[in-house]
């Protein structure tokens, strides 16, 4: 059985849940993991979190940025910089958000810097949206 | 001898005192149980970073220059937490003597020591004391964000890998219960071994040494070390202010109490001579209406 906490620096989102699968938004991409997933370690990148619970045949989904997904063989744990569940997120200020990110984006003389920033905005608005849908 | 005008007014004025007192209290004690839940909160989460910073160490042998001691560092940056409002006991003052204290022993031993205060109490303090600080920050208790430690914890990573400090201190308010906190000096940086070896200690007698051995990373190892110890760095920074606005909160409120107690007492006493010069000024006037009767009678 697989155990899955995910934490952030402001709660505990989740305690040991036992879950049948899980897919992380991972450094190269979705990662799905399944009960019995070798030992890794990675980190993650802004996107949306889905695990399912045991027993349960639907998927539950939270939206988080960067962040560090361990698994061995005691289960999968997440450490994300935040998590918000759909009731969470306001999907009106982030369709907001990304609209403002992605118009400041067009400013030719950006810094190198800004542009990560406001990139990173833009796939955190996306994300959120994404969940909110 | 005060008229009895005077005590009634200086009674009234207590009173208000008093009610302002036991109302900072209450507020005090509502923000104390936000922040208390704000540390267990994070706890989880800081032991988690450092079992995996144990993990990877353990295994791979990685070395980082924050993982480094350094046996006699020469120059080191000093962060020194205080809130920006008064009324909360010795907290401050506390937290600044030690700090003061810790400059002038160190003074000889470091070629160069930097200060980096937060809260305004430090500032002012330091400023009297004509010790220029390289940076200051206000409005922790506001909202003690985890972006806005990472913010700070971003400025000392940055100076520390430049070169320009070889150690990072952190003086703060440990939170110990609602009524007592201790001053406590933390190296941050850098990042000390022993706790790590704690964790990774913890974690071996939990599940055995055998699994992480042949454990997969993405993307390698170092790079993932690297952001994890930053991060640890961030998360310890938040940690320490989170502790310090507990600590505060609890100061205050036990300073408030004390207050209000003695507010309390004052009025008491207050009271009682209002009510001895009350009844004397009544005796008085009785016993000049009564021997003016006697008078006329004879």
């Amino acid at each position: 059985m697989l155990m899955f906490s995910l934490v952030t620096p402001e709660k505990k989102v989740i305690t040991d849940m036992e879950v049948e699968e899980l897919l992380v938004p991972a450094y190269k991409g979705q990662l799905n993991i399944l009960p019995g997933h070798a030992p890794l370690m990675t980190t993650l990148s802004v996107g949306v979190l889905c695990y399912r619970e045991k027993g349960s045949s639907t998927w539950e989904s939270v939206a988080i940025s960067w962040g560090y997904c361990e698994v061995s063989p005691k289960g999968v744990v997440v450490l994300a910089e935040t998590a918000e569940t759909k009731e969470e997120i306001d999907k009106d200020r982030a369709i907001e958000a990304l609209k403002k990110a992605q118009k400041a984006l067009m400013d030719p003389d950006l810094e190198p810097d800004q542009i990560k920033k406001f990139q990173r905005k833009i796939e955190r608005a996306q994300a959120r949206i994404d969940l909110a849908q | 001898m005060a008229s009895l005008k005077d005590i009634r007014s200086r009674i009234s004025s207590v009173k208000n005192t008093q009610q302002i007192t036991r109302a900072m209290k209450m507020v005090s004690a509502a923000k104390l149980r936000r922040a208390q839940h704000n540390i267990v909160n994070l706890r989880p989460y800081a032991n988690r970073i450092l079992s995996l910073i144990g993990d990877i160490a353990a295994t791979q042998r990685v070395s980082h220059p924050l993982l480094e001691p350094i046996e006699s560092p020469k120059s080191v940056l000093v962060l020194v937490v205080t809130s920006d409002r008064g009324l909360c006991g010795g907290f401050n003052a506390n937290i600044n003597k030690f700090a003061y204290d810790f400059y002038r022993q160190n003074q000889g031993k470091y070629s160069k020591m930097d200060f980096l205060l937060v809260g305004k109490k430090a500032i002012e303090f330091f400023k009297k004391r004509q010790v220029e600080p390289v940076d200051t920050m206000l409005n922790l208790a506001k909202d003690v964000s985890y972006p806005l430690a990472a913010k700070v914890a971003d400025r000392c990573m940055t100076a520390f890998s430049q070169g320009d400090y070889e150690a990072v201190y952190l003086i703060y308010n440990q939170f110990k219960s609602a009524i007592s906190q201790e001053v406590i000096c933390e190296r941050l940086l850098p990042i000390s071994l022993e706790a790590t070896n704690f964790a990774d200690e913890e974690k071996k007698s939990k599940e055995g040494p055998a699994f992480s051995k042949d454990l997969i990373f993405e993307p390698k190892p170092e790079e993932i070390i690297e952001e994890l110890l930053n991060k640890h760095f961030a998360v310890q920074v938040y940690r320490c202010m989170s502790e310090s606005v507990a600590a505060e909160h609890g100061a205050r409120m036990s300073a408030m109490e004390n207050a209000t107690k003695n507010a309390g007492e004052m009025i008491d006493g207050l009271t009682l001579t209002y009510n001895k010069l009350r009844q004397a000024s009544i005796t008085t006037e009785l016993i000049e209406i009564t021997s003016g009767a006697e008078a006329l009678k004879a």
